[in-house]
């Protein structure tokens, strides 16, 4: 379902596409999220699936391998441009916490 | 102790919440689902075990493909990864189970998890329900032009209350499905903006199996009710309903089997679908039953028969409420006498005929219908209408016409009635009338011969009174 909620990552997407810096098969994402964030983030198989799909179509992502039933996936230029998109954000929101929780609690 | 079990499953298609809670506890009670179909889901013997089940739906399956496809296996595998097992899938529904104590979900993004659901709910099972719903509509729209043509008919014939409960009863079913699905979602895609989170499905599972309960007694009350020789029609039919779905069912499933592609094996169950119920109908109601009514099975039994003018007339023996004999003096023994009709828990309605035998027909006869009336609460309408259809003019409506019959109320009194009524045309009076008694409304129609009489007319209140 080609969607506009790509406008920010979740953080199981951030995850995902993050993992993908690397060629992986899908099957590794799901073990390499949970161990990048020592167990905090889990992802779904299903939602893996799906979200793999739609990154696909919107071209986040390449699919690299494709052997019967295992593929593997590698970040698109489109992946990595949502990636810093959604990392200047953070960081935007972070600077905005230490500035303003900061002058509160003084 | 039995090794497997088959249970209906009945449940609302997007409860994934209960279908979950359901094989869950079953598990706890040491059922393992073994399969799901559409006969039922089949459940193996195993030692009670806390399991955890998911219920997932696949969008891009479809119940006509030969064999999973590629991506689906390949959900499969990544399902298996986090130790979710395939147990079981129908279509679009794909069952896992997992033995692991705190599993990683299928579904850990509500958003995606509402997605797939409406994507499945959308490419199959909401146009299912939307099919069934025109035919029920369909179906309750023809009893409802039945009923307006002839309401007091289709009130006494179980098998026309019987079929508009059943198709009621269908269409409160899909609309359950229907209405419930839409407002889930909409409740759905609110909560995942507000909070995020999944909003857990509710079925309509025990409502709907005690439809199926409910629809299934009726029936057999039914079969009861009505003589033997046509319960033995209508069990026939049903099972031959039963066994044509089977055959489309089988037909599907052998393609399948034969690796024929999704699409073809889909357009060949359609045309199946299409042309098999009028092809045995049509055999079978015309051929095979229209044999049966010529053999005489469905006639009434005759008490003898007798030539005339090379021909074979029946005498029927009938028990009849009222008789000539109730009317006039006389010794004539030729007469045939027959009741017919329907009765069904509202009301009874039967044509009562007492006729001379063909070689005497200078000895006059006798025809009535009477209906009773078991509700009091329909009494007026049954009256008004039987009023309305008393006269017969046949469309005619202007009332100048020398022929126009109408009815005119007349003293009830002599008759032991409430109201009495007698059919008109222009000045003359027809032996015609319409009596009404305490639970039963008469419409006598005698010879014009029979003079009724005083002592006549005390006859027939006595009798209906």
């Amino acid at each position: 379902m080609p969607r506009t909620k790509f406008q920010t990552l979740t953080e199981q997407m951030f995850y995902i596409l993050l993992c993908l810096k690397n060629e992986y098969y899908g099957m590794d994402i799901l073990d390499r999220v949970p161990a990048m964030t020592n167990g905090r983030v889990n992802v779904g198989s299903g939602t893996l699936y799906n979200l793999l799909e739609q990154f696909l179509e919107e071209g986040f992502i390449y699919e690299t391998k494709v052997e019967g039933r295992r593929r593997s996936y590698i970040i698109a230029p489109k992946g990595e441009e949502m990636l810093d998109k959604e990392v200047e954000r953070l960081k935007a929101q972070l600077a905005d916490y230490n500035t303003f929780s900061g002058r509160e609690e003084a | 102790m039995r090794k497997t079990k088959r249970v209906i499953a009945q449940f609302t298609f997007y409860d994934r919440t209960g279908i979950q809670k359901f094989l869950e506890r079953q598990a706890e009670k040491g059922w393992m689902l073994e399969k799901i179909s559409s006969y039922g889901w089949k459940f193996r013997r195993m030692e009670p075990e806390k399991i955890h089940y998911a219920v997932t739906y696949f969008p891009e399956a479809s119940m006509f493909d030969p064999e999973p496809t590629e991506n689906q296996k390949s959900f499969w595998d990544l399902c298996e990864h986090t130790g979710w097992k395939l147990a079981s899938h129908n279509a679009q529904m794909q069952i896992f189970y997992n033995e692991r104590e705190n599993p990683v979900p299928i579904e850990t993004d509500p958003q995606t998890e509402l997605e797939t659901i409406e994507k499945s709910a959308n490419k199959s099972y909401l146009v299912s329900y939307w099919l069934l719903t025109a035919c029920t509509v369909l179906q309750i729209a023809l009893g409802i032009w039945q009923f307006a043509t002839d309401p007091v008919g289709y009130l006494s014939r179980s098998s026309s209350l019987f079929s508009a409960l059943c198709w009621s009863m269908l269409l409160a079913m899909c609309l359950m499905e229907i209405i419930g699905y839409f407002s889930w979602r909409k409740r759905a895609r609110k909560a995942i903006e507000e909070t995020g989170e999944f909003t857990a499905t509710k079925g309509f599972r025990n409502i709907q199996l005690a439809f199926l309960w409910i629809i299934l007694a009726i029936f057999a009350a039914f079969l009861f009710s009505i003589e033997r020789r046509f319960a033995a029609v209508a069990v026939i039919s049903s099972l031959v309903v039963g066994i044509m779905a089977s055959a489309i069912w089988g037909f599907s499933a052998l393609l399948k089997k034969l690796k024929v592609s999704a699409k073809a094996n889909r357009i060949a169950t359609i045309i199946i679908i299409a042309v098999l119920p009028f092809a045995v109908t049509g055999i079978l109601f015309i051929k095979i039953l229209g044999g049966v009514f010529e053999s005489g099975w469905f006639d009434k039994e005759a008490a003898y028969t007798y030539e005339y003018k090379g021909m074979e007339w029946k005498v029927y023996d009938d028990e009849l409420p009222l008789m000539v004999e109730d009317l006039i003096e006389t010794d004539y023994k030729g007469y045939s006498t027959s009741w017919y009709g329907d009765e069904s828990i509202l009301l009874s309605k039967h044509d009562a005929y007492q006729r001379p035998r063909m070689d005497d027909l200078k000895e006059p006869y006798l025809q009535y219908t009477l209906v009773k009336v078991k509700i009091p609460f329909l009494y007026s309408f049954v009256h008004n209408q039987m009023l309305r259809d008393f006269p017969h003019n046949y469309g005619v409506t202007y009332e100048d016409y020398e022929f126009y019959e109408r009815a005119v109320e007349i003293d009830p009194t002599e008759w032991g009635a409430d109201y009495a009524y007698q059919i008109y045309m222009g000045d003359y009076a027809e032996n015609e009338f319409l009596l009404c008694y305490n639970d039963c409304i008469l419409e006598l129609r005698p010879d014009f011969e029979i003079e009724l009489t005083e002592q006549a007319k005390k006859n027939i209140g006595n009798i209906f009174g």
